[in-house]
């Protein structure tokens, strides 16, 4: 176990966990190589997430994660006081240290950009919700991002006859259930909630293979219905394994060539209209950096680099599944044919 | 007379469009020389895109888009300039505009994005035509971001508000 933890927390040499026997499994996440240590039952659980961009053992890699279950007598050198806005703890934060305590999911997430060594650590395992299981570790991947040419994003991307479009928009605004239309349209994705963009390369990497959402949504898909968790029935959304909607739907990479800003028009028809790169920047930015805890100015200008360079169109949603896809359909091949 | 008008619509705070202006409200606004507040530099990020500037606050949360004159303005106002000297980099302004140009860069000082300070400024020597001035302040973060992470969200947490 890394000692930087410990000395910033002050916690000396308390025993971190109980059950020491640890699994590591291997991931890309972009062009890196990450590698999770997980006890007890935490990879089931939270690395179901990540499994289509698993890989076999590597000898070297670039940031890793110690994703545990730790001993109910742990005592943590902080109380409920001490957190911030975004759950952030002041006094364990600094040039080096990013650190969160998530109260929802009663986990910490901690991560030393010296060491590029992260932990995510719960009380219970059965504590986890459902939908914290959809986009684990996200703010270790945000604060990992900072030093990289990455960053992490809140949208959705959709993979049509080859051209890559990303979907931003606040909740409510179409964007989930655009993409899970276009999947059971035949088409892929890299993803549905959050995604890791290379704004200088215009490339998209997946980071999850879930999908969340909500019962209206739903009921626009009955064909879905079948793959309703039984835990997750009183829960507002859903959470959905991309795999499981349509085998060979998710993919881990693409190239971004339009930025598409769904909204929900209540009953009219679907059209798709271009739009200022200011208006992209207002879908995908405040979204993205209020939601990521630190880094906020940096990731402003990723996301500002990324919103000058895509050509940005919005798209006025009707209720029509079927009449969406078309018209993104016939938006992509208009496109096509424009090369 | 004519009044300006500033509507509320769902997460935006205010719209400043002059339409009509009532001219014995200005009494209050007594701007001398501002500039931006150097203080909270660090806390905001402005990125200029054609035709529309963005702040944004990373302290409150809020996010503003200036559009029209108050782009130039705004790029004046970031090294410094007298009020004035606003007014007078502008060709053939109406009363009216002066009042909009008022009013706005009096919301710049409310908002805490521009300061009032008392030294001098190089004077614009450039002039600009006017156009209408759009200033609009986003809200629907600040509460996400102001949101206490342990009282006021459901059994999710932060930032998933309470009912």
């Amino acid at each position: 176990m890394g000692r930087d933890f410990f000395n910033l927390l002050n916690i000396g040499d308390q025993p971190l966990t109980v059950i020491e026997e640890l699994q590591t499994h291997y991931y890309t996440i972009g062009k890196e190589v990450l590698a999770i240590n997980y006890n007890e039952n935490l990879e089931e659980i939270l690395g179901k997430s990540l499994r289509h961009v698993e890989i076999p053992p590597q000898p070297v890699t670039d940031f890793r994660i110690d994703c545990l279950v730790i001993n109910p007598d742990f005592g943590f050198p902080f109380q409920k006081e001490d957190y911030g806005a975004q759950g952030l703890l002041d006094r364990y934060n600094d040039e080096y240290h990013f650190s969160t305590f998530h109260h929802g999911v009663n986990s910490y997430s901690f991560y030393n950009r010296k060491s590029k060594h992260g932990y995510y650590l719960v009380r219970n395992s059965a504590d986890i919700p459902v939908w914290e299981a959809s986009s684990p570790f996200r703010n270790i991947f945000h604060w990992w991002s900072g030093d990289t040419e990455y960053q992490l994003i809140h949208g959705a991307y959709l993979s049509i006859y080859g051209i890559g479009i990303i979907l931003s928009g606040k909740g409510g605004s179409g964007k989930s259930s655009t993409t899970i239309g276009g999947i059971l349209n035949g088409h892929k994705t890299l993803g549905e909630d959050y995604l890791l963009i290379n704004p200088y390369l215009n490339e998209v990497y997946s980071l999850y293979c879930t999908a969340k959402l909500d019962h209206n949504a739903i009921n626009r898909f009955p064909e879905l219905e079948v793959f309703i968790d039984a835990r997750n029935t009183n829960e507002e959304k859903t959470l959905l394994y991309i795999e499981e909607i349509r085998k060979g739907a998710i993919k881990i990479f693409g190239k971004v060539n339009f930025h598409l800003l769904p909204q929900v028009n209540n009953g009219t028809h679907t059209s798709i209209n271009t739009t200022s790169s200011s208006n992209s920047f207002r879908s995908l930015s405040p979204s993205t950096i209020f939601q990521l805890p630190r880094l906020e100015e940096l990731s402003f200008k990723k996301c500002s680099k990324f919103c000058r360079t895509i050509p940005a169109y919005e798209i006025s949603l009707g209720t029509d599944p079927e009449e969406i896809n078309n018209v993104l359909d016939e938006f992509i091949k208009n496109q096509l044919q424009a090369q | 007379m004519s009044s300006i008008l500033k509507v509320r619509i769902p997460h935006v705070d205010f719209i400043i469009l002059v339409y009509e202006i009532e001219r014995n409200n200005f009494e209050e606004y007594h701007l001398n020389f501002i500039r931006m507040l150097k203080s909270r530099k660090a806390k905001l990020a402005i990125d200029k895109f054609p035709g529309e500037i963005i702040i944004v606050d990373f302290e409150s949360g809020s996010y503003y888009s200036l559009r029209g004159s108050a782009c130039i303005i705004w790029e004046q106002c970031e090294s410094g300039i007298e009020k004035d000297d606003v007014i007078a980099s502008f060709d053939n302004i109406s009363g009216e505009q002066r009042n909009q140009i008022t009013i706005f860069l009096n919301d710049l000082v409310k908002e805490n994005l521009l300061e009032q300070v008392e030294h001098h400024s190089v004077k614009p020597t450039e002039k600009h035509n006017y156009e209408d001035i759009l200033f609009e302040k986003y809200n629907d973060m600040e509460e996400l971001i102001m949101l206490d992470p342990i009282h006021e969200v459901d059994e999710r947490g932060w930032p998933h508000k309470k009912d």
